[in-house]
């Protein structure tokens, strides 16, 4: 991990049979520290690429290193907490039993259960059985087993699912809160605003393969401000002459400016100024679901 | 293994379906063993006569203690595997049943190691089943020898602990039987399926046809079968009752044993490889 990188994936590639091709050749990098969001389709390969992070599926070919270990490595699960898919315990146990057996079967001490049960907000129902709880506190008794390790490394399957919205609300300020300080999160989801919040830095993959990698900030690309104005040329000119050319870009009957959105209020100034109409000007920033859907080829 | 172990015992020492497949056993123990066929020899019907050979008396004397381990092995042994075989089944199954199996894979042992915890546990289950239905046994024909005013001898220690071992390797065999096939089938339902045709009927079918045949190493293949060596097991234990002239069994005690250890090992085996090389999907 001298690179800073905490998982690390060259190649990797899962097929079934001759057919079908899972994950395809995928190059993945997690840095310490960050909560990195893992992006795609239903389909598109995003489970079996976390199932191979935590050596549940083995590689066709290529190779991952995940905390220092390869997949499945006892010692590299010791420092890495997961939720995969749907979470599963005994539904005759109580949460506090179910993360007691987790606790023996990771090698951590009971007295670390109580502390996450309270971490996800579940203490006063940690004696119920897992069976009777809602989807919600499901997901969180799931969490809840992935901190009694106090691992440096959480991998999360679609935590939100099934969730309802003010139980996404939950798991997405307690995914901010585990991936505060050193602790490194990758999530998967389908909710993309929710992803677009609270990561660092996210991977887009298409039918196994990976289509972007970068910051948010490097995948939205630039912000602009898009004005209509009357007369078009004269207004042409006068940005022209106050951003350069080069940013001004005539669209559909508005003009597409390539400059921070917090210059608007000097633009309106100088248009008004110079006797043009403005009838709108806003800012426009892609969505991260915008990239999604250009990057995937899911746009209308 | 010590870290599965722990986490399996907790696991299923709280697990009903463990203990409610105990109580059954114990249960039919009690029910076919001593109670029903106490009643017939207590308060015995006009059309009721001993068995050839037999007298009244000599059949009473096969539920006190001085036979009760023959008379719980022979009477009931049998369920006893069958319900330890359905116990495996469960064990293993549940874990693809509740799709466990990935929550305890993601943890820190690996996967043999938590393969060896759950069959060791398995196994300490068998010896407190064992242990358990000796007891029961034990106590019921205390309480009829005590009812008939019979002098109470028991069976000597020796004879107690080679059922014992007998008892516990039937279980074990039969509940790695279990665990194997719900790891082959990635569930309980089929493994318990599959489990009882098998010991109700398939092997019976396959003994009977092999026996049609007049060729020598048919009748050696006969001696591997895993009922067949289970019964030959519980049968050297002897009869409570002398029927007729005793013949020569096809499998002596010593080869049983051998037979149902080799049948464990492969078993476990078995499941190791499964569990070594399959994805978790």
């Amino acid at each position: 991990m001298a690179n800073g990188n905490v998982i690390t994936t060259h190649g990797l590639t899962k097929r079934y049979g001759s057919s079908i091709t899972a994950v395809d050749t995928l190059d993945l990098e997690v840095h310490r520290g960050e909560v990195f969001g893992f992006l795609g389709p239903n389909g598109a390969g995003k489970t079996t690429t976390l199932r191979m992070l935590l050596g549940l599926i083995r590689p066709t070919a290529g190779s991952a290193v995940v905390a220092e270990h390869r997949p499945g490595d006892p010692e590299g699960l010791r420092r890495i907490g997961s939720l995969v898919e749907s979470p599963a315990f005994y539904p005759y146990l109580s949460g506090r039993e179910n993360l007691k057996i987790m606790s023996d079967y990771a090698g951590v001490s009971h007295t670390r259960v109580d502390a996450a049960l309270e971490e996800v907000d579940l203490a006063d129902r940690a004696k119920d059985r897992f069976g009777t709880y809602s989807m919600g506190m499901k997901q969180r008794l799931a969490v809840a087993a992935a901190l009694i390790k106090d691992p440096e490394v959480m991998i999360l399957d679609e935590p939100t699912n099934g969730l309802d919205p003010q139980g996404v609300v939950e798991m997405r300020a307690l995914i901010r809160r585990l991936g505060s300080g050193n602790r490194t999160v990758m999530l998967s989801s389908h909710l993309l605003n929710e992803v677009q919040q609270i990561s660092d830095r996210v991977a887009i993959i298409r039918k196994g393969k990976l289509v972007a990698q970068g910051t948010v900030h490097e995948l939205r690309g630039e912000s602009a401000i898009v004005v209509r104005v009357t007369p078009v040329d004269a207004a042409r000119r006068q940005l022209d002459r106050m951003l350069g050319a080069a940013a001004v870009t005539a669209v559909d009957g508005t003009l597409r400016l390539s400059v921070d959105p917090n210059k608007a209020a000097d633009i309106n100034e100088a248009l008004v100024g110079a006797g043009i109409k403005v009838s709108e000007l806003r800012a426009v920033e892609r969505t991260l679901e915008e990239v999604f859907l250009t990057l995937t080829g899911e746009a209308a | 293994m010590i870290n599965s172990f722990k986490a399996d015992w907790r696991k299923l020492r709280q697990r009903p379906a463990v203990w409610v497949l105990g109580g059954i056993m114990l249960t039919a123990l009690l029910l076919f063993g001593y109670v029903i066929p106490w009643l017939q020899l207590a308060f015995p019907s006009a059309n009721f006569r001993p068995d050839p050979g037999t007298t009244l008396q000599q059949m009473k004397a096969a539920l006190y203690p001085i036979n009760f381990l023959k008379n719980s092995l022979t009477g009931v042994g049998i369920i006893g595997g069958i319900l330890t075989l359905i116990l495996g089944a469960l064990v293993a199954g549940g874990e693809f049943n509740w799709g466990t199996v990935k929550t305890v894979y993601t943890q820190r042992p690996g996967r043999l190691q938590t393969l060896a915890g759950q069959v060791g546990v398995v196994s300490v289950i068998a010896a407190i089943f064992a242990v358990a239905f000796y007891l029961v046994a034990a106590a019921a024909s205390l309480i009829i020898a005590l009812s008939d005013g019979s002098t109470i001898t028991w069976p000597a220690a020796i004879d107690v602990f080679k059922a014992l071992g007998a008892t516990w390797l039937i279980f074990e065999s039969w509940s790695l039987f279990g665990i194997a096939l719900a790891y082959l089938f990635r569930q309980s339902a089929m493994a318990i399926g599959i489990g009882l045709a098998y010991v109700l009927a398939i092997e019976g079918i396959l003994f009977r046809l092999l026996s049609g045949f007049n060729a020598g190493w048919l009748t050696t293949v006969e001696k591997f079968f895993l009922g067949q060596n289970a019964n030959a097991l519980i049968q050297s234990f002897g009869h409570t009752v002398a029927r007729g002239a005793a013949t020569a069994p096809l499998i002596s005690a010593g080869q049983a044993v051998m037979v149902l250890a080799l049948y464990a090992i492969v078993f476990a085996a078995i499941a190791s490889l499964v569990v070594r090389t399959r994805d978790v999907t």
